[in-house]
């Protein structure tokens, strides 16, 4: 039984071995250990076309190609025995950026739905010093050694040197990159440049070849070259950095001795008699840069941000031109500092002079030591108007970082003198065109600088007693004087009825008083009497006050009231009868009794006569 | 002795200036102050002004002036913003205001009037409330005038005309009750207050915990519809409203 079970067992095992034959394999490969800044390779490889792959994440390590594929097969015929081999490969290209031990995690593949994964794979990084034993990438065609032994950091390194390491803000300092050397240099190139953050940068290496200088460092001598020389502007206060330059090179170092075959020995290394190729990556050193800033004090207001050292010269020409005849106004500020930085100086140009862009000139070079030169700013102005124009001097000013203080250069004020009037007369050119007042500056106007009247504060006049008092007051006023009016025409009125009515009374009552006159005989008395009796009878019948009772006004009413004109010519007959006997006493009794009963009777006539006229 | 007097003599100088001396003379030295450019010297004299409880609208239009060249806007629009009040049509102060708010960050566009709102608006504000006052005692004595030509006059034609310049009188007497009563709510009714601060949080409740509604800065004009403790309701001329610290605003 248990033999039995054996049996198919093993049976079933061989059933199965074409199956395990075309087992799929997926294999990564890479090398164990690597040099920092080296480039090799790691290759994931199947034995059967994936459907899909998925690469690993490589963490530390910089891709710089891949996975680029590739595939073989194979096919052997041995003794009748056909055997077909494939290999799918995916190969990426990576250079190892840091010291370490680095675990690339497994790629995945898909076969026939299936995912295969490969196995992780460890890789040490080694620093610089140790470089590592697998073969980079051949160059050149010749054979590359393993980058080894022989070649220490004290036989080739790079160096940044600054020339000034404490800056002010915007003063130009210059970075050289400079190759020391004791083996030769075949070859070289610039892999990364820094970004120079902070830094407004200006590359000044002298074109062609480098210079080689020998110095002599502890003792040794190196071959100097000036790889690179970049001026920088620093742009803000603090300490700065200056990112390290990478490189490649291509040192050439004697091939190492193989203890080997013979044809080794023979054909080992190169037509050059023993030489190798070996590839080093070099960093330059770190820089730090503690830049200053500008100081705030007796700052100038025409500051904006240059440094250096520059002088500024001015010219206005012509002085005396005709309206609407340009004129140049030259501005060149020369001198060593960040001059392509300068922006365009602000000039009060007066109003009524048309200005136009400048035109820029540069003449700057830039070298190791800074930039320098000069920059001519060239305005056209033409004047629209006569007159003389005044242009205020032109500030212009820079941070002297030598002797740490600000300097300002100044140019004389112009006068320019402009002859004619605007019109022109015959083409329409420069006609003065009509514009509103131009607005210079917003500011506010003027204070009030008259004296003025203080109240105290918060005091309103509206809804004040004093308001109420004069709004209510003259209305009161007013209704009083109205109704006091009113009752004074009215009592007017009931007093010349009154005496209207009266007057015969008061007139019988003088005549009474004359009649007792003309019995004692007084005659002056007499005539008094009837006087007044007829011209008050007559003052209070027409309502004429006495004293402006005179015979043309009494002969005036009586014609008005349509008196018969012979009872006025009697009336007024009395009167003066009156009047004459009053001034001439002595007149006898008879004539006294005649005057008396006709006055009587006139008084009567009237009376009655007036009273018909009024009914 | 004799130098005890010089010494007591001296001291007396350096008191303050304005201790004594008469408003209109602090205010001539305040524009002598200004007009030399001493600027903080100028605003501490027109104020210590204005403590005695005083005012003109000429004081607050210079005082406002007097801040605007210290770049203190909020002050500088609050005291063109009482000028105005007291001298509505004040040609100076309403193109200082005008230059002032224009350095402000706030641009607060107000809700459209309708035209014959802004017309009536314009004219109300030709007077200040007092202006309108005194015009409305003028007319009232012109009215009765007229009137008392009309009952006093004795020929018909008199008496026509009479009665005519009463009606116009009294219509230009009720358009100018009309006038102050708009101007009154206008300016003292409703207390409108400016911005102080730089910058000034409007919480949709009074308390510091609520949240944010908007933000106002200095020199914005907001109108006080309430307030509470510490707080004062404000509604912007785009009829925002939105709960503000009392001490961030000044009452105009």
């Amino acid at each position: 039984m248990k033999i039995k079970a054996l049996c198919i067992w093993l049976f079933s095992l061989f059933l199965w071995l074409p199956v395990l034959a075309s087992e799929v394999s997926f294999t990564a490969s890479a090398p164990s250990q690597v040099a920092v800044g080296e480039r090799f390779r790691v290759v994931y490889s199947a034995n059967k076309r994936p459907a899909s792959f998925n690469g690993p994440a490589f963490g530390e390590f910089r891709v710089l190609s891949g996975p680029s594929q590739s595939s073989s097969s194979s096919t052997q015929i041995i003794g009748g025995q056909v055997t077909h081999s494939e290999n799918y490969s995916f190969t990426y290209i990576l250079e190892a950026t840091r010291e370490g031990s680095f675990t690339i995690p497994n790629a995945t593949i898909t076969v026939d739905g299936k995912n295969f994964s490969s196995d992780d794979l460890t890789i040490r990084v080694l620093g610089q010093e140790s470089q590592g034993t697998q073969p980079s990438t051949p160059a050149q065609g010749q054979q590359q050694a393993p980058a080894s032994q022989g070649v220490s950091d004290r036989d080739i390194y790079l160096r940044a040197v600054v020339s000034n390491s404490s800056p002010f803000q915007g003063q130009a300092i210059t970075v050289t990159y400079k190759l020391y050397t004791r083996v030769v240099v075949s070859q070289y190139s610039i892999e990364k440049l820094p970004a120079y953050q902070g830094f407004w940068a200006e590359d000044v290496t002298p074109s062609g070849q480098p210079q080689v200088t020998e110095e002599v460092i502890d003792g040794q001598r190196y071959n100097v070259a000036t790889i690179r020389q970049v001026v920088l502007f620093p742009q803000r206060a603090g300490e700065l950095s200056i990112e390290p330059l990478d490189m490649q090179t291509l040192v050439r170092v004697s091939a190492p001795r193989r203890s080997g075959s013979l044809l080794d020995e023979f054909f080992g290394g190169s037509p050059f008699g023993g030489f190798q190729n070996v590839e080093r990556t070099l960093r330059s050193n770190q820089v730090r840069v503690n830049v200053r800033a500008l100081p705030a004090q007796n700052r100038p207001s025409s500051f904006k941000g240059m440094v250096g050292n520059f002088e500024m010269s001015t010219g206005l020409s012509p002085l005396e031109v005709n309206v609407n005849e340009p004129v140049t106004l030259t501005l060149i500020i020369n001198g060593t500092g960040n001059l392509r930085m300068l922006e365009k100086p602000e000039i009060q140009f007066p109003a009524n002079l048309e200005t136009f862009d400048p035109n820029i000139s540069d003449n700057i070079r830039t070298s190791a030591s800074g930039v320098s030169g000069s920059r001519q700013y060239e305005y056209l102005l033409i004047p629209r108007t006569g007159g003389t124009f005044e242009i205020p001097p032109i500030q212009f000013s820079f941070f002297d970082p030598a002797a740490g203080r600000y300097v300002t250069r100044s140019s004389p004020a112009y006068s320019l003198t402009v002859t004619g009037t605007a019109m022109a007369t015959g083409d329409g050119m420069g006609v003065v065109r009509q514009e509103d007042v131009q607005y210079l500056a917003s500011d506010i106007r003027f204070i009030n600088n008259s004296t003025f009247g203080l109240q105290p504060a918060g005091s309103l006049f509206y809804r004040s007693k004093l308001f109420w008092f004069l709004l209510v007051g003259p209305i009161l006023l007013f209704a009083f004087l109205l109704v006091y009016w009113r009752r004074h025409i009215r009592l007017q009125s009931n007093t010349a009825l009154l005496r209207n009515r009266k007057a015969q009374k008061v007139a019988q009552k003088r005549l009474k008083k004359a009649g007792a006159f003309l019995n004692s005989g007084n005659s002056g008395e007499f005539y008094d009497e009837i006087f007044r009796a007829l011209w008050g009878y007559l003052s209070d019948k027409l309502s004429i006050p006495v004293s402006r009772l005179n015979k043309e006004e009494v002969s005036e009413v009586f014609q008005q009231k349509g008196v018969q004109e012979e009872l006025a010519a009697k009336f007024l007959e009395t009167l003066n009868e009156c009047e004459f006997a009053r001034f001439a006493p002595g007149s006898p009794q008879t004539r006294m009794d005649e005057t008396y009963q006709r006055a009587l009777d006139t008084i009567v006539t009237l009376e009655k006569d007036l009273k018909n006229k009024k009914s | 002795m004799k130098n005890l007097a010089l010494w007591l003599s001296g001291l007396l100088f350096l008191l303050p200036p304005a201790v004594k001396a008469a408003p209109s003379d602090i205010i001539r030295q305040a524009n002598e102050a200004y007009v030399n450019g001493q600027y903080s010297y100028a605003i501490e004299l027109y104020e210590s002004v204005i403590k005695q409880g005083l005012e003109a609208p000429e004081l607050y239009y210079n005082l406002g002036n007097a801040y605007f060249k210290e770049n203190t806007y909020g002050a500088a629009i609050l005291n063109f913003e009482r000028a105005l009040k007291l001298k509505p049509s004040d040609e100076n102060t309403l193109f200082n205001l005008e230059v002032a708010r224009a350095r402000t960050v706030d641009r607060i566009n107000p809700v459209p009037l309708i035209f014959y709102e802004r017309w009536w608006k314009n004219f109300y504000s030709k007077f200040s409330v007092d202006g309108w006052s005194w015009l409305i005692i003028v007319l009232l004595v012109a009215v009765l005038t007229a009137l008392g030509g009309f009952f006093f006059s004795r020929t018909r034609g008199m008496k026509k005309t009479a009665f005519g310049i009463t009606l116009v009188f009294a219509l230009a007497l009720l358009v100018c009750f009309a006038a102050v009563r708009a101007q009154y709510s206008n300016t003292h009714k409703g207390k409108d207050a400016i911005v102080m601060v730089p910058r000034a949080t409007a919480k949709s409740s009074p308390g510091e915990a609520s949240p944010d509604l908007f933000v106002i800065h200095e020199g914005s004009k907001a109108r006080i519809t309430g307030e509470l403790g510490e707080w004062y309701e404000v509604r912007l001329a785009n009829g925002n409203v939105g709960w503000v610290k009392k001490s961030a605003l000044e009452v105009i």
